[in-house]
C-alpha cells in the first residue's frame, strides 16, 4: 500500500499535507477514513525510518572512487 | 673644589626617574625578532628583541601575557607595545612589554579587507546568488582535511543527529600552499558528481595564516560558482573568511555546520507524534460528528411515526386537488361563456331604452318647432310689415308716405302709408 520507495522528507510532507487536509473539516467521512489509515501508516512509516537507521554511511572521494571512510565513529 | 658623590641606587634611581618622565619612552612601538625566549614559572616570560644590529632586553608580565593570541617563540617577527624603565636591583634598562602581536598579520588583514570589498562590489556576497539549504539532506558532501578533528566532528554529529543521510568527504589541503587550489579541485569535483545535495567546505581553528586558503579570491570564486549549495565553516565563532561571505550559509564552526545542515532526529520523533496525535484526534472527532449528526436525524419524529409523513402529505394532496379543480378549461370557459351571454343581453336592453328615449325627445321637438313657424302663424292672419327689408315692430318707426311691404302667407304687397294712428 505505502510506496517504499517514498524518502523521508517526501513522507513527512505528504504526512503534514493530510493533517491539513484534515484540519480543514471539508472531507466526506470515507474520504476522512482514507487519510486517517494513510496517515498513520506514514507517521509509522516516518518513525521506523528513524528507528532502524543504522550509522551514517561515510565514503570518502580517493582517486576518482569511493572508498570507505576510515574510524567513522571514534 | 671637592666634588660631591651620590650612590649607585641615587644614579639607577634617577636614571629610571629621567626615562620614566620621557614621554618619547613611556608608550613605544617597536619592531623586532624574538630571541632568549623564556616563560617564568608565575607566567612572565623575558626575552630579548633585536634586530640586524642591536637588541635589547624585554619583559612581559602574567597580567599582559595571558592576553596573547599566539605562542612567542624563538626567532617570530612581532610588533611590541610598551614602555623604557630601568630595573634597579640590576641596573639594566628594558622594554615593558604591554602587547605583542605577530609582525606580517597586518599585510594580511589589508589583503583580506581589499579582498572581501573587491568581491562585495562584484556582488559575490548578495543575498540573491545564496542557494537555499535543504531541510533533509539525501547526501552530504564535507570539504575538509581527511585527518582532522573537525571532520570526525562532523561525521559524528550527523550520525546522532540524522543517520538516514550520506556522507562523502572530498579530502582537500587546507593549509598551506597547495590549500587553495585543492580546495577549489575538491569543490568543482563535488560540483562534477553531482551525488551530494549540500556542500560544508572548512576546517577546524587555527591562526590567521593557518586559515588563510579561506580567504583566497580563487576559493571564494569556486564557492560562489558551485551548483551545490554551500555551508562554510572555518575556524572558530569568531573567524570571518571571505569564503564566510560567499557561501550558501557560514555556520561558526565544523561542529556548527554539521547542526545545520542535517535536522535532528529527536525533534523529527516529536513532530511526527505530534502529527500522529492531530490525525488520530481529527479523524476522532469527524467520526463523532458524524454519529452526532446522524443520531439528529434518526431521533426527529418522522423516523419514529412515518405515518405522520403520510397524513401531512394527504392534506396536502387533498389541498392541492382543490385547488387543481378551479383551474379546470371548462369550467373556467362556462363560467366565462355565462358571463358574456348576461353582458350581450344587458347591451341590447341598454341600446333599447337609449333609442326609444332619443325617438320621443325628436317628436317633442318637433312639435315644439311647428308652433313657432312663421308661416303657421301667417296661415291663422297674421302678416309681417317691412320697411326696406327690415321688420317693423312700432308705429314710431312709419312716416306718412312710406314704402312698405306686407309679406302673407301666400304672397306680398308693396303699399304706401296714407295715415296714421298712433294709440293712445
Amino acid at each position: 500500500m505505502m510506496d517504499k520507495k517514498l524518502s523521508f522528507e517526501e513522507a513527512l510532507q505528504k504526512l503534514e499535507g493530510l493533517v491539513k487536509e484534515l484540519e480543514s473539516g471539508n472531507l466526506e467521512l470515507e474520504a476522512s477514513v482514507t487519510k486517517y489509515n494513510e496517515g498513520i501508516n506514514l507517521a509509522k512509516y516516518c518513525h521506523d525510518l528513524l528507528k532502524d537507521a543504522e550509522n551514517v554511511i561515510v565514503k570518502m572521494v580517493k582517486d576518482d572512487e569511493l572508498v570507505d571512510f576510515p574510524n567513522t565513529n571514534e | 673644589m671637592e666634588r660631591k658623590y651620590i650612590t649607585v641606587s641615587a644614579l639607577n634611581k634617577y636614571l629610571k626617574y629621567r626615562l620614566d618622565n620621557d614621554q618619547n619612552l613611556q608608550n613605544i612601538l617597536l619592531k623586532a625578532e624574538i630571541s632568549n625566549y623564556k616563560r617564568h614559572s608565575r607566567g612572565h616570560i623575558y626575552f630579548t628583541l633585536k634586530d640586524e644590529e642591536s637588541q635589547i632586553a624585554a619583559v612581559m608580565f602574567f597580567n599582559n601575557a595571558k592576553t596573547l593570541l599566539f605562542d612567542p617563540k624563538e626567532g617570530d617577527k612581532v610588533i611590541v607595545e610598551g614602555y623604557v624603565s630601568v630595573y634597579e636591583v640590576a641596573g639594566t634598562y628594558q622594554v615593558y612589554v604591554t602587547k605583542m602581536s605577530q609582525d606580517g598579520i597586518g599585510d594580511l588583514y589589508q589583503a583580506y579587507e581589499i579582498l572581501k570589498q573587491q568581491l562585495f562590489e562584484k556582488g559575490l556576497f548578495s543575498a540573491d546568488h545564496k542557494r537555499k539549504i535543504p531541510l533533509y539532506p539525501h547526501t552530504v558532501g564535507i570539504i575538509t582535511s581527511p585527518t582532522g578533528a573537525a571532520v570526525h566532528d562532523v561525521i559524528n554529529i550527523i550520525n546522532r543527529r540524522y543517520p538516514l543521510c550520506k556522507i562523502i568527504v572530498y579530502p582537500a589541503l587546507v593549509q598551506g600552499d597547495g590549500a587553495k587550489h585543492s580546495l577549489v579541485k575538491m569543490i568543482e569535483k563535488a560540483n562534477h558528481d553531482c551525488l551530494c545535495d549540500v556542500l560544508i567546505v572548512g576546517r577546524g581553528g587555527g591562526s590567521i595564516e593557518d586559515l588563510w586558503a579561506f580567504n583566497e579570491e580563487i576559493v571564494a570564486y569556486a564557492v560562489f560558482q558551485s551548483q551545490i549549495p554551500i555551508i562554510s565553516a572555518v575556524g572558530h565563532e569568531t573567524d570571518y573568511t571571505i569564503v564566510d561571505f560567499v557561501s550558501d550559509l557560514r555556520a561558526p564552526t565544523p561542529s556548527g555546520a554539521a547542526e545545520l545542515v542535517v535536522p535532528d532526529q529527536i525533534v523529527l520523533r516529536q513532530t511526527i507524534a505530534k502529527l500522529q496525535h492531530k490525525t488520530q484526534f481529527l479523524y476522532t472527532a469527524k467520526v463523532l460528528a458524524c454519529r452526532q449528526k446522524l443520531k439528529a436525524i434518526t431521533d426527529t419524529t418522522i423516523f419514529h411515526r412515518p405515518q405522520r409523513l403520510l397524513e401531512r402529505n394527504m392534506l396536502r394532496l387533498i389541498s392541492t386537488t382543490a385547488r387543481l379543480e378551479q383551474t379546470d378549461p371548462f369550467k373556467i370557459l362556462t363560467k366565462n361563456q355565462g358571463l358574456i351571454d348576461s353582458f350581450t343581453k344587458r347591451l341590447n336592453v341598454n341600446f333599447r331604452m337609449n333609442y326609444d328615449n332619443h325617438a320621443h325627445h325628436y317628436q317633442t321637438t318637433i312639435n315644439k318647432l311647428e308652433l313657432l313657424n312663421p308661416l303657421a302663424i301667417m296661415k291663422k292672419g297674421y302678416s309681417v310689415i317691412t320697411k326696406k327689408s327690415k321688420i317693423v315692430r312700432s308705429i314710431t318707426e312709419i312716416s306718412i308716405a312710406d314704402s312698405l311691404s306686407l309679406q302673407l302667407a301666400d304672397g306680398s304687397a308693396d303699399c304706401v302709408v296714407k295715415t296714421i294712428r298712433r294709440d293712445a
